[in-house]
């Protein structure tokens, strides 16, 4: 064999030897290695191979895609405000885009950054053609803002909506419900609730809807009550039994119109904490359906 | 046709490398006490790995990594999904050995004692063999069953300097005292159950209470203080009678646990010492 022939295979062979070693570096065997690690439900690992990732030799197209892996496995392990940065980065040319920016509008809303979310939202690009992702859009929008309990800017978006994507209208009905159930709902009041608790112990947490609680309440105050009076008529108004009974009752009758104020708080609270979850789980659901 | 075969030797060769180089990267992570790095590059030899030995040796690291940071249950559950991939029969016996061992260490007796059971016969080498005994008697002394953990070690024979000092334990196995006996004696003797549980002060001070409190009882309704004698005395006396019932109870299982483990504790450290002079 002539020696040009020669060289030039050694030189392939050894150029063989560098892709070989580098394609360790290739960022498609990378992403294989991600997939291969989600799948195992290695989360943190994957998470850590992708940092690794030098991007100062990538694409846009591949930088994009690492910002929506990183974003995606965050997510899934509920680190939603670094998921979000990632997420935000993906470009607009990018298949990724919308995906994107929905889910990091969602990890805005379930972090009670409302305004981001609102921001992240209304800054999607779409066409005029892009019925679902439109659909989509003022959906989240919508629920966004019955998050932040605006009902006027529910009422201003509800109309736009058109209960017609498959996997959006069960959701915009559920939501349209929450929203009647939340404008009709009067919220209880602690002043009422304590002003009840200091006529009748027990009675502002029995305001509060807290039964059990009313009860627990009454009998020991009820109780002191009684033990005081009998001291106060055997021993008089100077004895050492009335005076400790008669400081027990009245730290026990504050503590109960202190605890009937907490208790409306708190039920009010619960009942806003109820229908948020709710809410957040509905926003979730079309996000997932449509891009998972 | 001579230089066609030297570039695929040269190929084949320079791909091989690079999967040892993954390895030994990843030994060098594991080397430095870089657990959690080591154990993803070893995850990427098994991923990659195209030789059973690369795969072996990176199941063994990763392992190996798995224990160093103390994720018996991880490691446990990697050893069970290892056992699963394509390898030799030798080292899915090995395998089995780290299953029972991360067993043991994640505190799973139970578990170990059945793994142990099912596959002591596959062990055919006398060191692993000795480790799996090790394991299965330890387990059942912290499950406090001394007798069948006794009768394994009994049956291994070993005689060495440690082994009279097992033995000797064996027969000394403590005597624990009874949760019902105590609630008994502490309903029908308030302080008493208290007393037996060991803590003879505190005993005496649960009558003097319980005392206390009748005596309330008695001079308030004299002074004809009835609300006050019933409510407030009743209340008392039947807080501190009850009360220490569940005290004797809670007491009696503090005092048996705590003999438990300084037993187990001095066994272990017996067995350990006889079992490694053995091997």
């Amino acid at each position: 064999m002539p020696i040009a022939k020669k060289s030039l295979l050694i030189g392939l062979c050894l150029l063989l030897n560098y892709c070989t070693y580098s394609q360790h570096q290739n960022f498609n065997a990378e992403l294989n290695f991600v997939n291969y690690l989600y799948s195992k439900q290695m989360n943190k690992e994957a998470i850590y191979v992708l940092e690794k990732i030098d991007t100062t030799k990538l694409s846009i197209t591949q930088k994009d895609s690492l910002n929506h892996y990183l974003g995606s496995i965050l997510f899934d392990i509920k680190e939603l405000n670094t998921s979000s940065n990632y997420l935000l980065k993906v470009t607009k040319e990018s298949t990724w885009y919308y995906q994107s920016m929905f889910f990091a509008g969602y990890n805005y809303s379930y972090l009670q950054k409302t305004d981001s979310a609102i921001k992240t939202l209304e800054s999607i690009k779409l066409n005029d053609s892009d019925s679902i992702n439109n659909e989509l859009q003022t959906f989240e929008l919508a629920s966004t803002a019955l998050l932040k309990r605006n009902y006027k800017k529910y009422e201003a978006l509800k109309p736009k909506l058109k209960y017609n994507c498959y996997a959006i209208k069960s959701p915009e009905l559920k939501m349209d419900g929450f929203y009647n159930k939340l404008s009709a709902h009067k919220f209880k009041s602690p002043a009422i609730a304590g002003i009840l608790s200091a006529l009748v112990p027990g009675a502002g947490k029995f305001y509060a809807g807290k039964r059990k609680q009313a009860l627990g309440s009454f009998l020991p105050i009820a109780t002191l009550g009684v033990l005081t009076t009998e001291s106060y008529i055997r021993g008089g108004v100077k004895s050492v039994g009335f005076i400790s009974l008669a400081s027990l009752f009245s730290l026990f009758y504050v503590s109960n119109v202190w605890g009937s104020v907490v208790s409306v708080k708190i039920a009010n609270e619960d009942h806003n904490r109820y229908y948020n979850n709710e809410i957040l789980f509905n926003m979730q659901l079309p996000i997932r359906n449509l891009f998972r | 046709m001579k230089y066609y075969l030297i570039c695929s030797f040269l190929f084949a060769t320079c791909f091989v490398s690079a999967q040892s180089t993954l390895l030994e990267f990843a030994d060098s992570l594991l080397k430095n006490k870089n657990y959690f790095e080591a154990s993803v590059w070893y995850e990427r030899c098994i991923y990659e790995g195209t030789s059973d030995k690369l795969i072996k040796d990176a199941v063994s690291g990763k392992l190996k990594c798995l224990k160093a940071s103390k994720l018996y249950d991880k490691a446990l559950e990697f050893a069970i999904l290892s056992s699963t991939l394509n390898i030799d029969e030798t080292f899915k016996t090995e395998l089995i050995y780290q299953q029972i061992l991360c067993s043991y260490l994640s505190a799973k007796f139970e578990n170990t004692i059945a793994l142990s059971n099912q596959f002591e016969e596959q062990f055919t080498d006398k060191k692993t063999g000795l480790k799996i005994k090790l394991l299965k008697i330890l387990s059942y002394n912290e499950l406090n069953r001394w007798n069948e953990a006794d009768s394994i070690y009994t049956q291994i024979n070993i005689q060495n300097s440690y082994s009279g000092i097992v033995e000797k334990l064996y027969k000394e196995v403590p005597i624990f005292k009874s949760e019902k006996k105590a609630k008994t004696l502490s309903t029908f003797l308030p302080g008493s159950g208290i007393i037996y549980a060991g803590k003879p002060w505190e005993g005496i001070l649960n009558i003097a209470l319980e005392l206390g409190s009748a005596g309330f009882i008695v001079k308030a309704f004299i002074n004809r203080y009835y609300f006050s004698s019933w409510l407030i005395g009743g209340g008392l006396a039947t807080s501190f009678y009850f009360g220490g019932e569940r005290r004797s109870e809670a007491l009696v299982k503090k005092y048996n646990l705590k003999k438990s483990i300084t037993y187990n504790e001095k066994l272990k450290a017996a067995l350990v010492k006889s079992f490694s002079i053995e091997e």
